[in-house]
């Protein structure tokens, strides 16, 4: 790699739905679940792509490549978002970026155009993502950006390597099997389901010396005047239900585990894997 | 409402994607002006995709692999900006293919749908949301409307037609850049298992899910895991339940140490009948469990492949 390799990572902070107590689902009729009491997290998928940039940074310098991988983290996001960019900053991503929606809904259709207007303000070679988040997005964004960049994009991204010549070894879970390439910018990376990779934590002496620095912020309308952000049809949600998934949940009772097993085999699951033939 | 639908013959499940798609149009209704599309390598007779096609005009892709840039090329050819609407199959092709046209072309993308409904000259469409502890109905006004269909959740209809126009379009794609080691194929016999056990964090270490794994052996079931213990790599990734894993449908699922969250339980939720093993009475898993055993998951996955073993159902 003899040039610098710009790799912008994208995520976002979402409420941790696992925490939701079962009651707080309610919605009093609106479209809209109020999860502003839990606590909030990095989407899962977006966390494995901020790690393996940061192991694609670590890796090309172990190739000894002259360019330098130069790492920006941005989300699109409200103020909730900052004590993660700190903790990004901390981890010597060159620069933490957020763009501020200001009233505007944060969805792939608004995320995108503004990620692809910040890209041609700010050139980039490889842009990572997760795959999707939590809330309704169902994944949409990356394959977005590759139109709107008129890039390919590789999904299902679980692995990421760097390679003599910047290349980027790119190892995806697809239905076919475990797919390997190696592909060359410009490309959009969704990164899926990747055991193992977590954000690292910032040592002291980093986050002291790193992790003040500050956050660029900015405004969505003023990304639009620089530059055409490009408008996409969103879909309008009109309602929200709660999942009801509640089964008889019949509690068997016993003193111990030989004999609630007992009674689970002979009244429950014996007469079923008979009549599957076990 | 003319309609286009896609789909590929690369994954074994091209009849299983167009009952799913035909059934999702058939409850719609006004959707007769229908196009189907397939693309295929060759492997699959040129009769059976033609018996699979949930229309009587079909167009068949032949090329040799999965690559969006051409399939999306392809797609091109058929005029896709005059169809109402356009259906992808559940998987990540059809995902990616319905955001990537319904972008091109700046209609509105939809994944994952569960539901379709017209609504005038708009259509309403439901998915789950909120990491499926919701379900969201969305109206969607700018055609055409991509929609890739929800795994395992639209209720098939088998198409039957007598498809009197059929054309055949070579698509140009190259051998591709990637190696492929097919050992790791998703699924591996969880989407159709009949018997799953699931093992959830309860497990506790990778030596306990191994534990969990010999004794689903034992009695016959195929054994698969929460994302969290894939996440661990205390199992293999292909054997993770959930919305980015298997979507199950067993007659028994036996649930150990799972805390049934909203992703994981997706994944279970077409079980006939589920059993769950968690100390925890309050969890979810207990509560959309049809019996509960609070109790180690370990301590009783024991006793059970002890007494399965001693009726001659697993090998101890």
């Amino acid at each position: 790699m003899t040039r610098d390799l710009n790799i912008l990572v994208c995520f976002r902070v979402v409420p941790d739905l696992d925490m939701m107590p079962a009651d707080g689902w309610e919605t009093d009729g609106r479209p809209r679940v109020d999860t502003s009491y839990v606590r909030n997290m990095l989407n899962p998928y977006d966390e494995s792509a901020l790690e393996l940039a940061l192991r694609l940074r670590d890796g090309f310098a172990r190739l000894g490549s002259p360019g330098r991988v130069v790492l920006t983290a941005l989300t699109m996001g409200g103020a909730e978002a900052e004590g993660f960019l700190k903790t990004l900053a901390a981890l010597r991503f060159d620069r933490v970026v957020r763009i501020d929606p200001g009233d505007g809904e944060v969805v792939p259709e608004t995320v995108a155009p503004a990620v692809a207007a910040f890209v041609a303000g700010n050139p980039q070679d490889v842009v990572l993502t997760g795959s999707q988040s939590g809330l309704a997005d169902g994944g949409k964004t990356p394959y977005y950006l590759a139109e709107l960049l008129g890039w390919r994009c590789r999904a299902q991204v679980c692995d990421l390597a760097a390679e003599a010549g910047a290349g980027i070894r790119v190892v995806r879970r697809v239905d076919a099997g475990v797919a390997t390439a190696t592909v060359t910018a410009p490309c959009v990376l969704a990164v899926g389901d990747a055991p193992g990779v977590y954000l690292r934590l910032p040592t002291l002496r980093d986050r002291v010396t790193h992790g003040k620095r500050d956050i660029e912020i900015l405004p969505l309308a003023a990304l639009a005047r620089e530059g055409a952000v490009a408008t996409l049809a969103a879909p309008e949600l009109v309602s929200l239900a709660r999942v009801d998934s509640r089964r008889a949940g019949i509690v068997i009772g016993g003193e111990t585990a030989a004999d609630k097993a007992r009674i689970l085999y002979e009244e429950y699951l014996k007469p079923r894997m008979e009549e599957l033939g076990r | 409402m003319k309609t286009l639908i896609v789909l590929h013959a690369f994954s074994g499940n091209c009849p299983a994607q167009a009952a799913e798609a035909y059934g999702m149009v058939v409850r719609a209704g006004g959707c007769d002006d229908r196009t189907a599309a397939i693309f295929h390598d060759g492997s699959v007779s040129r009769e059976r995709l033609i018996a699979a096609s949930p229309s009587g005009h079909l167009v068949l892709f032949h090329t040799n692999r999965y690559d969006p840039e051409v399939w999306l090329a392809a797609l091109e050819r058929l005029d896709p900006a005059s169809f109402a609407c356009i259906l992808f199959p559940g998987d990540y092709a059809g995902r990616e293919l319905a955001a990537r046209l319904g972008c091109r072309l700046r209609g509105t993308a939809l994944l994952e749908v569960e539901t379709l409904t017209k609504d005038g000259d708009a259509i309403l469409c439901a998915k789950r949301a909120y990491a499926n502890n919701m379900v969201a109905q969305y109206r969607l006004t700018e055609r055409p409307f991509c929609l890739s269909l929800a795994r395992g959740r639209v209720e098939a209809v088998a198409p039957s037609f007598h498809v009197d126009d059929v054309r055949e379009l070579p698509v140009a794609s190259d051998g591709g850049d990637e190696t492929i080691d097919a050992e790791a194929a998703n699924g591996g016999g969880l989407d159709g298992a009949r018997f799953v056990v699931a093992a959830g964090r309860g497990a506790g270490d990778r030596e306990g899910v191994e534990r969990l794994a010999a004794f689903s052996r034992g009695v016959g079931a195929e054994f698969g895991v929460s994302r969290p213990v894939a996440m661990s790599a205390w199992a293999p990734l292909d054997r993770m339940i959930g919305v980015s894993g298997s979507m199950t449908r067993p007659r028994v699922c036996l649930a150990l140490g799972a805390s049934g969250s909203a992703a994981f339980y997706a994944g279970i939720e077409g079980s006939d009948f589920i059993a769950a093993v968690n100390t925890d009475e309050q969890s979810a898993m207990a509560k959309n469990a049809n019996v509960v055993v609070v109790d180690d998951c370990l301590a009783v996955a024991r006793e059970l492949g002890r007494l399965a073993a001693g009726d001659g159902g697993a090998d101890g």
